[in-house]
């Protein structure tokens, strides 16, 4: 289960990758989080979170060019693999599983009145 | 762009570098350098460059971290499991040691976290207000011909022109400071001494929460009372408050909103709060002091500027109210040495940096602060410094342990190593026994010290990381100097059981126990001389007699004084008694502008109202004329203390001389003149802290006489408890609703020095702590130095001396030690109790001391002997045979 099972930040930081693309590196995904998620990380942080991700086999990582603005130093481009998807897919039906089994009126207090 | 190339902070670009795995670092070290150039262009270098290092420093992760490589030796954790248990197994087979040292430790570390939370407590005050940093309070130096007074309160209207006027002030606040008010609920009166009154913002500029009510409607009427939770509970228990009416002095207030109690760490404090408008005789004025006056500055305006700005206020606005009660000019006013100088006080500063007249509440002193800071740096320090001397003193008995490792192929690092993990176990425990001390001191310390410390406050994960890296710096700085000594051992040498005798050791560890003694000199010398001026303050001639009197405050609450004062001179063992406006040190002193007849410049005195039998009971001199009595009309005579007559420049006789009470354009009814009836001998009004300054006496049949409000009662001590009680009973019949309050002028007196007798307790309780630690490091010395001169000794007494030379030899060396600590203590103790002693206007002299000197000098040599006889004393007795057979 440990191997396979995903957490609630790195199923952030999964669609974050998917919904940057080809343009997936540290600095991007960091600010995207901060942008869209609203919450302010740190790039250590969201280093553990890679490298977890990338030891399950979520993600996979390339070297990209490199920049000045970066001291010459190369991005790494992350894309989310196969069993990436399919993690994320896994988690969302177990969480639309949750959902649908909760009373409707426990969600929508004065639903039906 | 203030910096020159624009990189990111290089020290953090480099610890990174180190710190970081090898195959993260490109990657991350360009990220982190990407977003310093974004943030560099968008928000400038400071920002850019706190968030870099606020990033690095986030790096700090396992994920990140390079894996720790502490030693080339594979068997690293093997070596340091090993090296734990050795030191733990050498800390257990000598107790005594290992005791002495963490229990020195202990203390020393527990009493250094307590001061950093009395330290802590006494510079939080204030700092919980909104806008604190541009907060601040106007505050006056007052010139006389004379003197300077500095005061506290200011005029009614200081703050409020200051708001209209200077565009830099964003919100204007006044508190009055009140006055003691009987208020009822329900038939059940209290007398409540914390009554403030304040401006409507005041619950937006001060940081007091409110509980309930609405912020916009709290002074919506003018009778309306905020109240302090316990108050409310006070007067209300659980029910709503807010509505109900109580009725009072001033007459009924509506409660209009709770609050929280005022935070202990505000330099104020209220039970009710009122409108300020309720105080109709607070009226537009630039001359009188009356209430406290805050401002709140706009964002960025320097105090300064409107410090000057004030000058031009006065001159616009007081200077004509003061013409007008002086009839002279401002200009000549100023001439004659008069002068207002008002200026701002950031509100922050207030508890620790502002003792002025009229404060809310006695502050604190920001020397003590400091003093006390630097006496839990030395504590450590002492005990830092035994933990060397120990360590250092046990290395004979180590010796051969260091040889037959090194025979064995230890290095030395790994020597280093084992003995610096000996130490930091040491510090280690010393510091976990600490913090259970502080747990179990702290409610004696909130006691002793009036505050109420929380430690939960303090048990925060940083607290707790500070403290142990603060444990374990300690341990491997204390633990290096004989971690190197030990380790440096020649193993020929030691395992042939020569002794070590390191002449370089020598004046470091000599250095260290005069360093040991001369801050337990100091520390013995300065308790000794803070108990010499308490004793002089106490044993002072006050000019009236303070022992034995028994004073009814708020005797104004009796509606015949007459029937009163007879029924009350009825009880056995009153042997007189008489009112005054305020009493002597605890007081409160109206302010009144004279001039002598025929002269034009006026100059304010403070000004009492005695009734006629006051000086008498208070047993005052009077130098010249006669007091207040009833054989007299006394409605138009004074009495004035001898300062006055110097500061009215009246020549010759006084008695007889008429001195105008000036009062100005607010009295239609012009001038009072007055016949000086009297002089009273200068007699201490105030606390010790200040001088003597010109004081005139009322009589209670002059237009003052209302105040007369403090009736004092000269009584048999051995009665005291039975007259309590009897007049209590009078009190109750002639005044049912009023508040019996009452109390002994001695403890009244006392309790102006109380901050000074609370430090000099605390200083009493530091100075014993320092000189047992400091005994403990010398008993580790005397084993260390007699354990090396024990075949010397036996050969002394082989060849004839007797066991007392032999004792007087060892201590001779303590003596030279404990006399260069002495020489080195005295200046430094005559340099830190003058700056203690400059604090008080009526003190000793310093070369009265000599005798404190005289005693920590004999104290301390006694303390060093007695600690040092143990060994020597042995070492002389011991038989000489069995020490020189070892060989």
């Amino acid at each position: 289960m440990k191997g396979t099972h995903l957490g609630e930040f790195q199923e952030v930081v999964l669609l974050v990758i998917l919904s940057l693309d080809s343009n997936a590196y540290g600095v991007t995904i960091k600010q995207e989080i901060m942008n869209k998620v609203n919450r302010d990380i740190s790039r250590g942080a969201l280093h553990t979170a890679l490298s977890r991700l990338e030891e399950k086999g979520f993600i996979t990582s390339e070297q990209g060019e490199a920049h000045e603005d970066r001291g010459g130093r190369r991005k790494r481009y992350y894309t989310v693999t196969n069993t990436g998807l399919t993690a994320l897919h896994e988690a969302r039906s177990l969480r639309d599983e949750l959902w649908s089994q909760i009373p409707k009126i426990k969600l929508y207090p004065g639903y039906g009145k | 762009m203030p910096h020159k190339n624009d990189a990111p902070p290089k020290f953090f670009s480099r610890l990174f570098k180190w710190f970081c795995k090898e195959e993260y670092f490109l990657e991350l070290q360009g990220d982190l350098q990407e977003e310093f150039s974004e943030n560099l262009s968008e928000h400038g270098y400071p920002i850019a460059a706190r968030l870099y290092k606020k990033e690095v420093l986030k790096m700090i992760r396992p994920s990140v971290l390079k894996k720790v490589k502490l030693s080339n030796n594979q068997n690293f954790s093997a070596m340091f499991r090993i090296n734990a248990k050795l030191a733990l197994r050498n800390l257990f087979k000598h107790k005594l040691y290992t005791f002495i040292n963490v229990g020195g430790l202990a203390i020393s570390l527990a009493v250094c976290m307590l001061i950093l939370l009395y330290v802590q407590s006494e510079t939080s005050y204030d700092n919980y207000h909104p806008n604190k940093d541009r907060l601040y309070r106007v505050a006056l130096d007052r010139f006389y011909p004379d003197h300077t007074s500095h005061y506290a309160v200011t005029p009614y209207s200081m703050a409020e022109q200051a708001a209209i006027d200077f565009p830099e002030v964003e919100a204007f606040c006044r508190i009055f400071p009140g006055f003691g008010i009987n208020v009822t609920y329900e038939n059940e009166t209290f007398l409540e001494n914390d009554l403030r009154a304040a401006d409507k913002n005041f619950f937006d500029l001060f940081g007091i929460k409110l509980l309930s009510g609405s912020k916009s409607e709290l002074f919506n009427v003018q009778n309306a009372v905020i109240l302090s939770e316990s108050t409310a509970l006070k007067y209300f228990g659980q029910d709503e408050a807010v509505g109900k009416i109580l009725k009072s002095d001033l007459g009924d207030l509506i409660v209009t909103g709770i609050a929280e109690d005022t935070p202990e760490n505000t330099h104020f404090e209220f039970d009710l709060l009122i409108n300020l408008e309720l105080l109709t005789f607070l009226q537009a004025n630039f001359v009188n002091f009356s209430v406290h006056n805050y401002l709140l500055l706009k964002e960025g305006v320097d105090p300064e500027l409107i410090n000057k700005k004030y000058v031009d206020l006065v001159e616009q606005y007081a200077a004509g109210q003061i013409e007008r009660n002086q009839k002279i000019s401002f200009e000549e006013f100023k001439a004659s040495g008069n002068g207002y100088n008002y200026f701002l006080q950031p509100v922050t500063d207030i508890h620790l940096k502002s003792q002025l007249e009229a404060e809310f509440e006695a502050n604190g002193n920001i020397t003590y602060i400091y003093i006390f800071l630097s006496i839990a740096v030395f504590i450590v320090a002492l005990a830092a410094v035994n933990f060397i001397n120990l360590a250092t003193a046990r290395s004979t008995e180590r010796a051969k342990e260091v040889g037959i490792r090194k025979v064995l192929g230890s290095e030395k690092k790994q020597l280093i190593s084992q003995f610096l993990i000996e130490s930091i176990f040491v510090s280690l425990a010393g510091m976990l026994i600490a913090v259970g001390l502080v747990f179990l001191i702290t409610p004696a310390f909130n006691g002793f010290t009036d505050k109420s410390i929380l430690l939960s406050n303090f048990t925060t994960a940083t607290n707790i990381g500070i403290l142990t890296i603060f444990s374990l710096v300690l341990g491997g700085i204390a633990g290096i100097y004989p971690a190197f000594v030990l380790s440096s051992f020649q193993p020929v040498v030691v395992l042939k059981g020569k002794m070590i005798h390191s002449k370089n050791g020598a004046w470091i560890r000599n250095g260290l126990v005069v360093f040991q003694f001369f801050i337990s000199i100091v520390l013995i010398c300065s308790t000794l001389i803070v108990g010499q001026q308490m004793r002089y303050m106490q044993d002072r001639n006050l000019g009236f007699e303070k022992d034995n009197v028994l004073v009814i405050e708020r005797a104004f609450s009796v509606p015949d004084m007459e029937t009163f004062k007879t029924e009350v001179g009825k009880i056995p063992g009153v042997n007189g008694m008489g009112a005054a406006s305020a009493m002597p040190g605890t007081g409160n002193y109206f302010g009144a502008s004279f001039r002598l007849q025929g002269v034009n410049e006026s100059i304010a005195l403070n000004c009492v109202v005695f009734a006629d039998d006051f000086q008498e009971t208070m047993q005052m001199d009077v130098l010249a004329g006669r007091s207040f009595s009833k054989e007299f009309q006394d409605t138009l005579s004074l009495m004035l203390n001898e300062s006055a007559v110097r500061a009215l420049g009246i020549q010759g006789d006084p008695v007889g001389q008429s001195v105008v009470n000036v009062q100005g354009g607010n009295n239609p009814g012009g001038d009072v003149v007055y016949q000086v009836a009297g002089v009273v001998k200068d007699y201490n009004y105030k606390s010790l802290h200040t001088e003597i300054t010109p004081m005139a006496i009322f009589s209670a049949e002059s237009a003052f006489g209302g105040n007369v409000g403090n009736l004092a009662l000269k009584i048999d001590p051995n009665q005291a408890a039975s007259i309590v009680e009897s007049i209590r009973e009078i009190w109750r019949e002639q005044a049912p609703n009023q508040t019996y309050v009452y109390s002994f002028l001695d403890d009244s007196l006392l309790e102006l020095y109380e901050a000074e007798k609370k430090s000099g307790d605390l200083f009493l309780v530091f100075t014993g702590i320092a000189i047992w630690i400091a005994c403990i490091g010398l008993f580790g010395l005397a084993t260390f130095i007699i354990g090396s001169r024990i075949k010397e000794i036996g050969v002394r007494k082989v060849l004839g001396a007797t066991s007392a030379r032999v004792v007087f030899l060892l201590m001779s060396d303590f003596n030279k030690l404990i006399f260069i600590a002495v020489l080195l203590a005295i200046p430094a103790a005559i340099w830190v109790m003058g700056q203690w002693l400059e604090g008080f206007a009526y003190r000793i002299n310093m070369i009265d001391t000599w005798i404190s000197f005289v005693i920590g000098g004999v104290v301390s040599l006694a303390v060093a002997w007695l600690t040092v006889s143990y060994h020597s004393i042995k070492a002389a007795m011991s038989n000489p045979v069995k020490n020189l057979r070892t060989e």
